[in-house]
């Protein structure tokens, strides 16, 4: 089935093409609410309300840009609309904090480096993570991630270089990155002498 | 939005390794979507159920309880209780009912006139003038019957015949035994009455007055008495009232409720994978050197009976039928039937949900849906099966034969043709490329013909009768939509236990 023919029987309520949207999309989608949230259960709520603006609000697309895009794009909302209600997000948390994180062997599974990756994600604080998935992952700016979150556009900025530290000192000590060898710098070397 | 894609090498790393990761969500949550955009799907069998018994026993209870089938009790009753000393108690209140009921004569029908009328039609035709006019010799005189005396003998009978057809009916307990009337007929009616309840002439002067003026209100049976020179003949007037009443026959119609336990067998049909889908799929393939995943077909697949595990499980008809018995042989029958019909998929549990593919045939070719189901039909970590269970109603509609009708003991075969709604739709159906099953509720075929051939041995005890033996139903269109290219045919092969009664 076309992404139009889906669309088009979205919109006139059908249920097979809604479903064939939702087979289409909902495993990526799962993915995204999932770095989102705490836990899986939280993840299939989150994905759960998602998909209902989708097809309640299905007759707003109109065909500008990537289809895939619009619904990410809601489902991004949802997610952080499902976290500010437990949440705040101008938590600032020390960079030492990375140091004290106890990442056991069995916390992050080895199936696969992106996995992984995500579960080093989820280890983070729950205003880093938010900050870092949404300038990192998915493109928005610091201005928009602040009125997304009710946050200064600074308090974002802050936020994404702690958090972002914070995950590459976790994938150093998980080898899933290397350390950056320091290039050595002569000058000072000479100076230190 | 911010285009800062890319801004680094770590941002990049990120994007890269993160950014195509797919979870498979748990089946409940398109449930739970489903039902938030389309509401509850109620299962309305209850309804119909609760439906199905309410008509069966409204038509059964109508049906049993005809009009002339409690004439015929209630008489019969009255005959053999009322003592002989009351047996004229309620003649006045026959005297106040004929009054009431004066349009009787406009509505003289000829099913009323029996043989016994003409019989005496011809016989006071032949004694012609002398007779006396019989309703007015019964004392109904006035204004109501004074017509009647210019009537000519036959239409007199008529209207007689008539008027005391309607008060026998009315008022059973004027009938009375032969010996009482033969060894009363001679003192007047009027001073058994005074005598036997007491009534005066001043508690009902008109009555009273109306009687003693006529002869007895029995002038009928004792006109024919003096007419008639042997006791047969008298008699056979005197039965006079049973003979206009041939109700003790029995009906044309009989109703039956039957259950069938029975196991649900399926036959597939995979022409249509193979002719269309599967040489789509291998053109497609050849032309663009790259198959896709979900169109794996191998050159060579098997016949998809061989494919599946079915497992059949036990299923139910409950069902109610009207009979109308068009000779002593063949009987006419419809009615109103549930059906339960199940069976089980074997098949196994995988720990992720795998891509499948569906391919649809419709008016524009072929279409391909792809899905992810846990149930894969040949490998996973653990078995499991499948429930397909269908609610349905249907109207059969057929004839049974009696092929042998002993006094107790009988057999008869029956058919039907059943046009069947089906009202739920949980049900699994299998990929076309035979490696999954997923929820097939989008393409179930709502309406759906079925016949049904059944052999019965019958056990008759007065106007009921048992009745158990084998049964075959066959579906006829297939399970699923005409889109679904694996035809699914179901057969229930089942007990029949019926129990069917005449009705009077």
């Amino acid at each position: 089935m076309t992404e139009q023919a889906i669309i088009t029987g979205c919109l006139h309520n059908d249920a097979a093409a809604q479903r064939e949207l939702y087979n289409r999309y909902s495993p990526k989608m799962l993915g995204v609410c999932y770095r989102f949230s705490q836990s899986r259960e939280d993840a299939e709520d989150m994905l759960q309300e998602g998909f209902i603006k989708v097809f309640t609000q299905i007759h707003t697309f109109q065909n500008k840009g990537a289809f895939e895009g619009w619904i990410r794009r809601i489902v991004v909302h949802t997610c952080i609309n499902f976290l500010k209600k437990y949440k705040k997000f101008n938590e600032s948390v020390d960079l030492a904090y990375a140091n004290y994180l106890q990442v056991k062997e069995e916390t992050v599974p080895s199936i696969m480096q992106a996995r992984q990756i995500i579960e080093c994600i989820r280890l983070l604080p729950l205003g880093y993570r938010t900050v870092l998935n949404l300038y990192a992952l998915e493109g928005y700016s610091h201005k928009e991630i602040g009125e997304m979150l009710d946050i200064e556009e600074s308090t974002s900025r802050s936020q994404y270089t702690r958090s972002k530290a914070m995950l590459e000192a976790i994938l150093i000590r998980k080898k899933i990155i290397e350390k950056p060898k320091e290039e050595f710098n002569w000058l000072a070397a000479l100076k230190n002498k | 939005m911010e285009n800062k894609k890319y801004q680094d090498e770590f941002e990049q790393f990120l994007q890269d390794e993160v950014k195509q990761h797919r979870m498979y969500p748990s089946d409940h949550i398109w449930k739970n979507i489903r039902m938030e955009l389309h509401g509850y799907k109620a299962w309305p069998a209850l309804t119909f159920i609760s439906l199905f018994v309410i008509t069966a026993l409204t038509i059964s209870t109508l049906l049993n309880n005809h009009p002339n089938q409690l004439l015929v009790r209630s008489r019969s009753a009255v005959i053999t209780k009322v003592p002989a000393t009351q047996m004229y108690t309620p003649l006045v209140a026959v005297k106040t009912a004929l009054v009431a009921v004066d349009d009787y004569f406009q509505q003289i029908a000829p099913e009323q006139i029996t043989a016994e009328t003409f019989a005496d039609l011809n016989l006071n035709e032949n004694r012609s003038s002398q007779e006396q006019p019989i309703v007015t010799a019964n004392g109904y005189n006035n204004n109501r019957f004074v017509s009647t005396i210019n009537e000519t003998p036959a239409d007199r009978l008529k209207n007689t015949e008539k008027m005391i057809n309607k008060q026998i009916n009315k008022q059973l307990s004027v009938f009375v035994p032969q010996q009482n009337v033969s060894s009363e007929n001679t003192i007047p009616p009027t001073v058994l009455e005074k005598k036997e309840t007491g009534i005066t002439e001043t508690n009902v002067p008109e009555t009273a007055a109306t009687i003693n003026e006529s002869k007895p209100a029995f002038a009928i049976e004792l006109k024919n008495t003096e007419t008639h020179s042997t006791a047969d003949a008298f008699l056979k007037d005197f039965h006079f009232i049973a003979n206009t009443t041939p109700h003790t026959r029995n009906s044309k119609f009989g109703f039956q409720l039957y259950v069938t336990p029975s196991t649900s067998y399926r036959r597939l049909s995979d022409e249509k994978v193979k002719e269309v889908i599967q040489p789509a799929a291998a053109a497609a393939s050849s032309a663009s050197q790259i198959a896709p995943l979900s169109v794996n077909y191998s050159a060579y697949s098997p016949d998809v009976n061989t494919v599946v595990r079915h497992r059949p499980a036990i299923g139910l008809e409950l069902g109610f039928a009207v009979l109308y018995n068009m000779s002593n042989k063949l009987k006419f029958k419809t009615g109103l039937q549930l059906n339960i019909r199940q069976y089980y998929i074997e098949t196994f549990q995988s720990r992720t949900n795998d891509l499948s593919t569906l391919s649809l045939i419709n008016y524009r070719g072929i279409e391909t849906i792809s899905f992810y189901s846990p149930y894969n039909n040949n490998t996973g970590y653990k078995q499991t099966q499948l429930e397909n269970k269908v609610y349905q109603v249907s109207v059969p509609i057929g004839i049974q034969w009696e092929m042998i009708q002993g006094k107790h003991f009988g057999i008869n075969s029956e058919a039907s043709v059943q046009p069947t709604l089906t009202l739920n739709n949980n049900t699994y159906l299998l990929s076309t490329d035979y490696k999954h099953y997923t929820d097939g509720s989008n393409f179930i075929r709502k309406w759906n013909i079925n016949t049904s051939l059944g052999l019965n041995f019958t056990y008759k005890t007065g106007s009921t009768a048992w009745q158990i033996g084998p049964q075959v139903r066959y579906q006829h269109l297939p399970t699923f939509s005409n889109l679904y290219p694996i035809k699914e045919y179901l057969i229930d092969y089942g007990v029949r236990l019926g129990f069917t009664r005449q009705i009077k």
